[in-house]
């Protein structure tokens, strides 16, 4: 019979169990505020929550009413225009406007929290807060809060069902040991898949304007060689190389290491790359089925999302090629090059998510690659005039008796890696000299740029197509969340090689450095492939994006219709005596009689209630008689009617002006 | 929560947020404790049943409040042991069918109860234990042996006069009825009655002090006949009543009395024997031989059960109450 009377309006009365979702919420908070930031507001809303928590317990058995519940949801939606105002437009700022409208919504409902449906969804709840909190997580000190969160789910499902069941304390430890040891072998044994990023919308925080803000921001890389302008007009000044320092730069999840691609460099001077101009074509925020010409099937896809920690200029970085962007910004550019440009300088706070191709970069698959057409890629054959011959003589040497494209390119890498030394100290190059040539012949001693520069040029004067690429390596990997942490330190150069066929192929000459820059392939799964049309949001691209918004909610729809019908269909499959005892259980909930606990049976339940309110219990007690002959002896004795019978009794001896604390009968 | 856990996977799966990976572990685990742990609370259960006590149905008859009546309750006391595993009793199964049952535990003590249901024997043979503890996430439920037989009596009221008599005069008054052969019943003690009469164990059980009583048999007892047609399912309930009723008006008046009942195999003059015979009685069974045309004959056929008494017959329907059928036979008996 516990099962006839725990539903959605039945009051919470175990305290303890509220204490425990309270304490949920508190952990999110506190997680949330210390990691993301927004510690203020975080704070702010865990004392209204606590102030909420208050409220909601001492009037859990006050029945709602039609004001209180319009304030509520007046402040809801409150919170909703700041998440939109501050989404779209940043009038508050724009920092994490949805992990402040969560802490906000958590604040506003806890005042309302009178079932144990109520706070159950007050747990999941906090468990989104939670969730913006851990997408800042870098490290493993996120741990505690993860663990205490969960252990106050575990104490409020426990709390809820030990105040009717009661359990002895020991039995209570070895079952919460046994769920520690379980959720432990659980998070080791299941698979750690990479799945396309649907979560984009929760992970946008600055929303940025289509023009540039009047801030002066260093280049995409740090390197004293970059000289910041226009666009198209960046370059890369090869006699000149500054200290890099220690200074995270941006944070990346992914599954597999990668590069992290910036922009590339056509133009070769001698002692300068610098840009050329190139077609581009604008693109949406949210990009889907971005690709260049002449590349070869992917085999894979690589997810990344990145988090922005000191300002870097336009260029979004992404690992090439990329083939689906999610970016809070309109008017991206998408450079042919497989560069994105983004209308503002990239600030602190923002995130953004790519899905980039994994392609088949295996030395059988390059060697298939088709003759290279000279005259459609001349200008990344072009060399400078003055390019010493030597250097086309070494070039030459190297790639003697290689048939391919690819095993030249490779002898090429390999000479350089492995006869040149590695190191920021390099001389200073002379007024006139060529870089490349000073780096081969005079100084054997070079950084990032001198190995990119010698790799390109050298392959250039073999009649292979390539282009110099500046970005950033890999970074620091963590074990335990498996992230990357990039700094200043490691922003890098490398080369790439059309393959006709394949497209342009990443080489690195550094040493130290991974000999092939591609994409690794990460785990997939089957639901990676659906996560696209799971898009939430679209800010003004793709219409893709608001049908798949749209398809998301009316699925979501559809399925809380199926639910509530089911849950009606049940109830009233019910035999009517059921149906009316819980009517009456109900009205005792709103008269602030007690009301029948699951550890009671109604006979119980009738005794106790004739001990507070007897009169009322005598209407009830035809009540209860019907119930039993209905569920002990298969019939009803005569009683079939008694719920209004009970109500007008009950009703008539207890009128609801002399209910106050404690109902005491009359 | 397995959802809730797929969920929190997806969004890991998808964000590369190793946290949320924990967390749905986390869940995950609570789904399975949550279904572990009922499944094992109810397999190392060994309840031991203490006792049981009866609410309900007042007997006119005081020797007869010790006995279970149609439509009581019944609330057994189960003994969990000390470090109980949290279940409850949801249902317990008899020799035919599965009834019902709830269940609120004080202690380590559980108290069951059920409705006894109609008259006849209610053999309960296992009981239902089911547990959700600790999550609520599942139920787990196992069937425990118990062994528990009571007969279950019908109900029976006395005719008016007696009951009138019953109240003027205390039942069986003493003077009236010496020692004797036949057995009658028990009744509460009366002032002058002997110390030696007292039936012990019943007056423990009872709590209140009771008598054995006798009568000499008597060729003049009054004998009743109680026939059950096979069509009578509706009207059995009533005959059973109404033969009940004239049998306990006998021994309230301190007169003899004996009974055929279809299924005792013979006519029986002790009034336990007599309450028990139409507690078992069903519809179709045979009567023994009748005796003598002065009996009192109580037949249920169809939705109609007939009175009679030498030419002088009463038809009372299936529907009605039992006090206002012995108010329609009055004059008959």
């Amino acid at each position: 019979m516990r099962r006839w009377t725990r539903g959605a309006r039945i009051p919470e009365e175990s305290l303890r169990g509220r204490i425990a979702v309270l304490a949920a919420a508190g952990v999110a908070c506190t997680a949330m505020g210390v990691t993301a930031g927004g510690t203020i507001t975080a704070l702010v809303s865990l004392a209204i929550v606590v102030i909420g928590h208050r409220v909601s317990w001492r009037g859990r058995l006050r029945p709602r009413t039609a004001t209180g519940q319009a304030i509520l949801g007046g402040l809801i939606a409150l919170c909703l225009a700041y998440l939109v105002s501050d989404l779209t437009l940043g009038v508050f700022g724009g920092s994490l406007p949805q992990a402040k409208f969560s802490v906000l919504a958590l604040a506003v409902t806890s005042f309302d929290l009178k079932s144990r449906r109520n706070l159950f969804t007050h747990v999941w709840h906090s468990a989104v807060i939670l969730y913006v909190g851990a997408l800042f997580a870098w490290n493993p000190y996120f741990l505690p809060f993860v663990l205490a969160w969960a252990a106050c789910l575990f104490a409020f499902m426990y709390f809820t069902r030990q105040d009717q069941d009661g359990a002895s304390h020991s039995r209570v430890a070895r079952w919460g040991t046994a769920w520690l040891a379980i959720g432990g072998l659980l998070f080791v044994g299941i698979p750690h898949f990479a799945g396309r990023p649907i979560a984009v919308p929760l992970l946008v925080s600055i929303p940025m304007g289509d023009s540039a803000g009047p801030e002066v921001l260093p280049a995409v890389l740090p390197l004293v060689g970059g000289q910041p302008g226009p666009f198209n007009e960046q370059s890369i000044n090869l006699r000149i190389r500054g200290r890099l320092g220690d200074e995270v730069m941006f944070r990346v999840r992914s599954p597999a290491a990668a590069y992290w691609r910036g922009y590339t460099l056509q133009a070769y001077s001698g002692q300068a790359w610098s840009r050329l101009p190139r077609p581009a074509r604008s693109i949406p925020p949210i990009s889907v089925g971005l690709s260049e010409r002449d590349e070869g099937p992917l085999i894979g896809t690589l997810p990344q999302s990145f988090f922005i920690e000191r300002p870097v200029a336009s260029d979004v970085l992404v690992a090439y090629p990329v083939r689906e962007l999610y970016f809070p910004a309109r008017g991206l550019v998408l450079v042919e090059g497989g560069t994105v440009k983004s209308p503002v300088p990239l600030r602190r706070g923002i995130n953004y998510s790519a899905v980039s191709a994994v392609r088949d970069l295996s030395p059988q698959h390059l060697r298939q690659a088709g003759p290279i057409d000279t005259d459609l890629h001349a200008q990344d054959l072009r060399l400078p005039a003055e390019l010493p011959a030597r250097v086309a003589t070494l070039a030459g040497n190297v790639t003697a008796g290689r048939p391919t494209e690819y095993d030249r390119v490779e002898s090429i890498t390999n000479y350089l890696s492995a006869h040149y030394r590695y190191s920021l100290d390099t001389p200073r190059l002379p007024a006139n000299a060529d870089a490349v040539d000073q780096f081969l012949f005079n100084d054997h001693v070079g950084f990032c740029e001198q190995f990119a520069s010698a790799l390109a040029v050298m392959l250039r004067s073999q009649g292979i197509p390539s282009r110099l690429v500046v970005g950033y390596s890999t970074g620091d990997r963590d074990s335990f969340t498996g992230s990357f942490t990039v700094r200043a330190h490691d922003a890098h150069a490398w080369v790439e090689v059309l393959f006709p066929g394949v497209g342009w192929v990443p080489f690195d000459a550094s040493p130290g450095f991974v000999d092939l820059p591609g994409n690794h392939l990460p785990a997939h799964w089957l639901l990676s492939d659906l996560s696209p049309q799971l898009a939430l949001t679209s800010l003004g691209g793709a219409p893709g994006g608001a049908l798949g918004a749209g398809a998301g909610l009316l699925a979501v729809v559809v399925l809380a219709a199926a639910v509530l019908v089911w849950r009606h269909s049940r109830l009233m499959a019910r035999s009517a005596e059921v149906r009316a005892y819980l009517w009456a259980q109900r009205w005792l909930l709103w008269m602030r009689l007690p009301a029948r606990t699951p550890a009671t049976t109604p006979a119980a339940h009738l005794a106790a209630l004739g001990a507070v309110a007897p009169a009322v219990a005598r209407a009830l007690g035809p009540l209860v008689f019907t119930l039993e002959q209905a569920s002990f002896a298969g019939h009803a004795m005569g009683h079939g009617s008694s719920l209004p019978v009970f109500l007008a009794a009950a009703r008539h001896r207890l009128p609801r002006h002399r209910l106050g604390a404690g109902a005491a009968d009359p | 929560m397995l959802a809730a856990a797929s969920t929190v996977y997806l969004f890991a799966t998808n964000s590369q947020v190793i946290w949320l990976y924990l967390v749905a572990a986390l869940i995950g685990a609570l789904a399975v404790v949550g279904l572990l742990a009922p499944a094992l609370a109810v397999r190392r259960l060994h309840p031991r049943l203490r006792g049981w006590t009866r609410t309900g149905f007042t007997p006119p008859l005081a020797q007869d409040r010790a006995r279970v009546f149609a439509g009581d309750r019944l609330a057994l006391a189960l003994d969990l042991g000390e470090d109980r595993p949290p279940v409850h009793v949801t249902a317990l199964r008899t020799n035919s069918v599965e009834i019902p049952a709830d269940s609120g535990i004080t202690g380590s003590t559980a108290t069951v109860e059920l409705l006894a249901g109609g008259r006849g024997e209610l053999a309960l043979t296992a009981m239902r234990m089911e547990s959700s503890w600790p999550l609520g996430i599942g139920r787990a439920h196992r069937w425990v042996p118990l062994q528990l037989a009571v007969v279950v009596h019908p109900r029976y009221a006395l005719p008016i006069d007696d009951r009138r008599q019953g109240t003027r005069e205390p039942v069986g008054a003493s003077s009236a009825r010496g020692p004797g052969d036949e057995f009658l019943g028990l009744r509460e003690y009366q002032s002058g009655d002997s110390q030696r009469r007292i039936h012990w164990p019943t007056s423990a059980r009872t709590g209140t002090l009771m008598v054995i009583e006798t009568a000499q048999e008597s060729s003049n007892a009054t004998s009743y006949e109680l026939e059950l047609a096979a069509d009578a399912e509706e009207a059995a309930e009533l005959a059973v009543g109404l033969a009940a009723s004239l049998a306990a008006g006998n021994v309230a008046a301190g007169v003899p009395m004996a009974m055929s009942i279809p299924g005792s195999g013979r006519q029986v003059a002790r009034w336990n024997e007599v309450l028990t015979g139409l507690a078992l009685t069903r519809p179709g069974m045979a009567a023994p031989a009748r005796r003598g045309r002065d009996a009192v004959r109580v037949s249920a056929a169809g939705r109609q059960v007939t009175v009679a008494r030498g030419a002088e017959t009463r038809v009372v329907d299936a529907g009605t109450a039992l006090v206002d059928a012995l108010a329609m036979i009055g004059d008959i008996r």
